[in-house]
């Protein structure tokens, strides 16, 4: 899709949105392109299959979509019928939009939706909050983007980064306006923490849908490393990746917490800490977690059990 | 899950024990990491399985080739067992980067090559593989490893399906580029699928073997198996560790019986000197060797010869006047065991002050070799004529073995493992006669970094190879070769003695002093020293004569 058939896609599918170029849904709204290769037949089978070797009729596919996943919305692919099967849990519940069909806020009520990939077409997938991801449909693969369907942050100059994305953007906010962005000085933290009172219940919705999802990953691998799973790097380094995505959440509650908002992620955040504390509390006494960022968490919230190692948590 | 234990979180209880012949094996198709289990035994028919492509099934015939050289001996028939190669069972799968799971009907290429051995090794030996340890390395049918695509993501899948899995078999050749990918898995290199046998078995396999010599008709065949190893020769193993270890359990826990003991003995000695040119070996007495067939006599005495040139016992005063007395005065009336006896009394005599009676031997042997057809033979001869020729600095020597280069190559050529022998002694000659040409460097140089060739002829060549540029004036380009064999001394076996004698050269040529050199290099390999420095004073005429 290129990026003029994206916006009047958009501009079609959500005609409440603000249009392109304003301030709701800007370019910067979009993510990169994934590119979901479909399965083909494979040739070797024919040739090679012997009789007496039954070949079991394929389950639902595993997808991985980044763009799907950040939205909540989980993928599997139906050999069978062809279609991208996609579906949420309820509370994440969305729906789908094809050009030409309107949509409006409220409309969004499912949580399974199926994607025929037998024809050429461009889809949206939307809750009631606006669109989350957009796709489209060709003979030999599926392409997917993120939709951040909310303004840029007013971050300073020496914060951003060049291609950063509009959530990695907004997880930088998070950090300017709690004084954890190293670049950043105290009077950056004052727009930053005012900016989610100028834009709109809706846009804060967005945000808010995104923070708990990515909260759900947090508490997945916390799961993962409770049970004994696997993680696919050293303990170390998955450790400290978790503590940061936490910040990061943290960082997307107080934004949302100084705009009056954010109550549906302040109750799931309190669920996964009680998971990520039990996870600390019997953490390897010989594995050091610690950086910079880390310690200012510690030092801002004793509590907090994302801090570094090298300081005791605080139970409150 | 219920294949195996793998995937099964680590403090779960119930997960299942390691069944006999059923080995974790891993593919990356587009981006899906899959994990599947190979086995041979029946299986639930409502998992999915795959079929083997072509090239994964000629990895199993070569994984079949394989299994029994890299074991010191098989006590198992693998004919039926090989007729069958194991199924891929899907477990699970991971998705490295944003797409649609791959789940292949057909699996194909050669990375099963190390899971496919390890999964007959398991039947064939009765013995579980560990929970922990998975393989992903090809091999070929002598057992060597060799790199595999998609490591990197391959590893990082496992990490995250499989948590009870933290050992990864990688090939020795790839380890270096993802020894840092390996997450929270331990990344295992391994040169051969001996070593990866030895890995994943430990002492399981001497154990096995130790309760096969409890029947005596297996006993007398095992026997007859590593008495038959030792005979064939180096390429026979890739790896001679294993055979020498087994015949030393053997030795230990087998009953007494003389002819037994000895020819285990025997196998044990000639594997460690294949191995690390050491070993001892006793000389038979005459009633032994008279009753043996001639052809075996004949080819115990060249080993004996062998083991007393390279490791220094028995000495040479036990062996060879018996053994010349087995080789024909004419060589053109030998057979080729005979030939082959007479070629290594030249490699002692060589080591033992005797080098122009060694040449001339082996021109010798090397023609008789020639007469008789067997030219495939002749590249070791052809060999110690250019070393001896160079050394001895006999310039119409070297012409000759130029000449019956020539010929060799007009006929049918040398084979492709001899010839970098002959290469490496054919640009040394020419050093050492003032032949320091721009070609022989050249040659020289393509050596050193040939992969394909012993890591002993490369580390050789670049050691001739600057000694030949600092003799030519480019001291600069001397230093780069030797700097290259420094950062890589780690990665190859006697590398220190390559660059011991580089250093010796730099300091014959005057740059530097080589302290201690003799006792040095006498400790890294003493057999032809205590030969050579009974025959030689000064270093430079040892170091002259000394084979490397």
């Amino acid at each position: 899709m290129t990026t003029e058939q994206i916006e009047a896609f958009l501009a079609q599918a959500f005609p409440g949105q603000p249009l392109p170029g304003q301030s709701g849904l800007d370019a910067g709204a979009v993510g990169d392109a994934e590119r979901l290769l479909l399965p083909e037949p494979q040739v070797d089978e024919a040739r090679t299959s012997r009789p007496g070797v039954a070949i079991v009729p394929p389950a639902l596919l595993h997808v991985r979509s980044d763009a799907l996943e950040a939205a909540g919305i989980e993928a599997g692919f139906d050999e069978d019928t062809r279609a991208l099967v996609l579906t949420a849990s309820a509370h994440l519940a969305f729906g789908l939009a094809e050009p030409g069909q309107l949509r409006t806020s409220g409309d969004a009520g499912g949580t399974r939706f199926q994607v025929p990939t037998d024809r050429a077409h461009a889809f949206g997938v939307w809750s009631a909050a606006g669109p989350l991801a957009i796709g489209s449909v060709g003979p030999r693969a599926i392409e997917l983007r993120v939709v951040n369907a909310w303004p840029a942050p007013p971050l300073p100059a020496s914060v951003v980064i060049a291609n950063w994305s509009r959530w990695h953007a907004t997880m930088a906010a998070g950090r300017v306006a709690r004084g954890f962005e190293p670049d950043a000085t105290e009077a950056d933290a004052i727009p930053a923490r005012r900016w989610l009172r100028s834009v709109t219940a809706d846009q804060r919705a967005l945000i808010e849908r995104f923070a708990i999802v990515r909260l759900h990953a947090i508490e997945s691998q916390l799961l993962r490393l409770q049970e004994g799973l696997g993680v696919d790097q050293q303990l170390d380094f998955a450790w400290q990746s978790l503590c940061w995505h936490r910040d990061d959440v943290e960082g997307l509650r107080v934004l949302l917490r100084e705009a009056g908002a954010g109550q549906t992620l302040a109750t799931a955040v309190r669920g996964v800490d009680d998971i990520g504390r039990a996870v600390r509390f019997s953490w390897p006494s010989d594995i050091d977690v610690h950086d910079e960022r880390l310690q200012r968490v510690s030092e801002a919230d004793p509590g907090a059990w994302w801090g570094s190692t090298r300081r005791q948590v605080v139970w409150l | 899950m219920a294949l195996g234990p793998w995937c099964w979180s680590m403090h779960a209880t119930g997960a299942p024990e390691m069944p006999l012949g059923v080995a974790p094996a891993v593919t990356l198709r587009g981006g899906t990491v899959a994990l599947w289990a190979l086995t041979s035994g029946p299986v639930d028919s409502s998992l999915h399985r795959a079929a083997l492509g072509a090239e994964a099934t000629a990895s199993w015939h070569a994984a079949v080739l394989a299994l029994p050289r890299s074991l010191p001996v098989l006590w198992r028939d693998l004919r039926d067992l090989a007729q069958h190669p194991p199924v891929p069972v899907h477990l699970c799968s991971h998705l490295a980067e944003p797409g649609i799971e791959r789940r292949d009907r057909v699996v194909d290429g050669g990375s099963f090559g190390l899971a496919f051995l390890l999964q007959l090794a398991s039947r064939v030996l009765s013995l579980p593989l560990p929970a922990d340890i998975i393989a992903s390395v090809a091999i070929d049918e002598l057992g060597r490893t060799s790199r595999v695509d998609g490591l990197y993501e391959k590893l990082d899948g496992i990490a995250t399906l499989a948590p009870r899995i933290s050992r990864a078999l990688v090939a020795a050749s790839q380890h270096d580029e993802v020894r840092s990918s390996g997450g929270r898995l331990q990344l295992v290199p391994v040169r051969t699928a001996a070593q990866a046998l030895e890995v994943v078995f430990g002492d399981a396999l001497g154990i096995r073997l130790a309760e096969a010599g409890s029947d005596d008709a297996r006993r007398r065949e095992l026997v007859d198996a590593f008495f038959r190893l030792a005979l064939v020769g180096r390429g026979a193993a890739v790896d001679w560790s294993p055979v020498e270890r087994g015949a030393r359990i053997a030795l230990r826990d087998w009953p007494p019986a003389f002819d037994d003991r000895y020819r285990l003995q025997f196998a044990a000695g000639v594997a460690a000197r294949h191995e690390r040119n050491a070993g001892e070996i006793a000389v038979p007495g005459p009633a032994w060797l008279d009753a043996q067939p001639a052809p075996i006599r004949v080819g115990v005495l060249t080993h004996l010869v062998q083991q007393c040139a390279d490791t220094g016992t028995p000495s040479p005063e036990q062996i060879e006047p018996y053994a010349t007395t087995q080789v024909p005065k004419d060589l053109g009336a030998a057979f080729v065991p005979q030939l082959q006896l007479a070629g290594a009394l030249a490699r002692l005599w060589a080591v033992t002050g005797r080098p122009a009676d060694a040449l001339e031997m082996q021109q010798r042997v090397a023609r008789a070799f020639v007469a008789t057809f067997e030219d495939s033979q002749v590249s070791f001869q052809l060999s110690e004529w250019f070393r001896l020729a160079g050394a001895l600095g006999d310039e119409e020597a070297f012409a000759r073995a130029e000449a019956f280069l020539a010929k060799v190559e007009a006929t049918c050529g040398l084979t492709p493992s001899g010839a970098p022998y002959v290469q490496l002694a054919r640009a040394r000659a020419g050093i050492e006669l003032g032949q320091n040409t721009a070609e022989t460097r050249d040659r020289l140089d393509a050596l050193s970094r040939d992969l394909s060739v012993p890591a002993h002829v490369r580390w050789s060549a670049a050691r001739w190879s600057a000694r030949a540029w600092r003799r030519a004036g480019e001291r600069a380009l001397a230093e780069e070769r030797l700097t290259a064999m420094e950062l890589e001394r780690s990665k190859a076996p006697h590398a220190a003695r390559y660059l011991l004698l580089a250093e010796f050269d730099a300091a014959q040529d005057g740059q530097g002093t080589a302290e201690a050199f003799m006792d040095r290099l006498a400790a890294l390999d003493p057999g032809p020293l205590t030969h050579l420095r009974q025959a030689y004073e000064a270093d430079a005429e040892i170091v002259r004569f000394y084979p490397y």
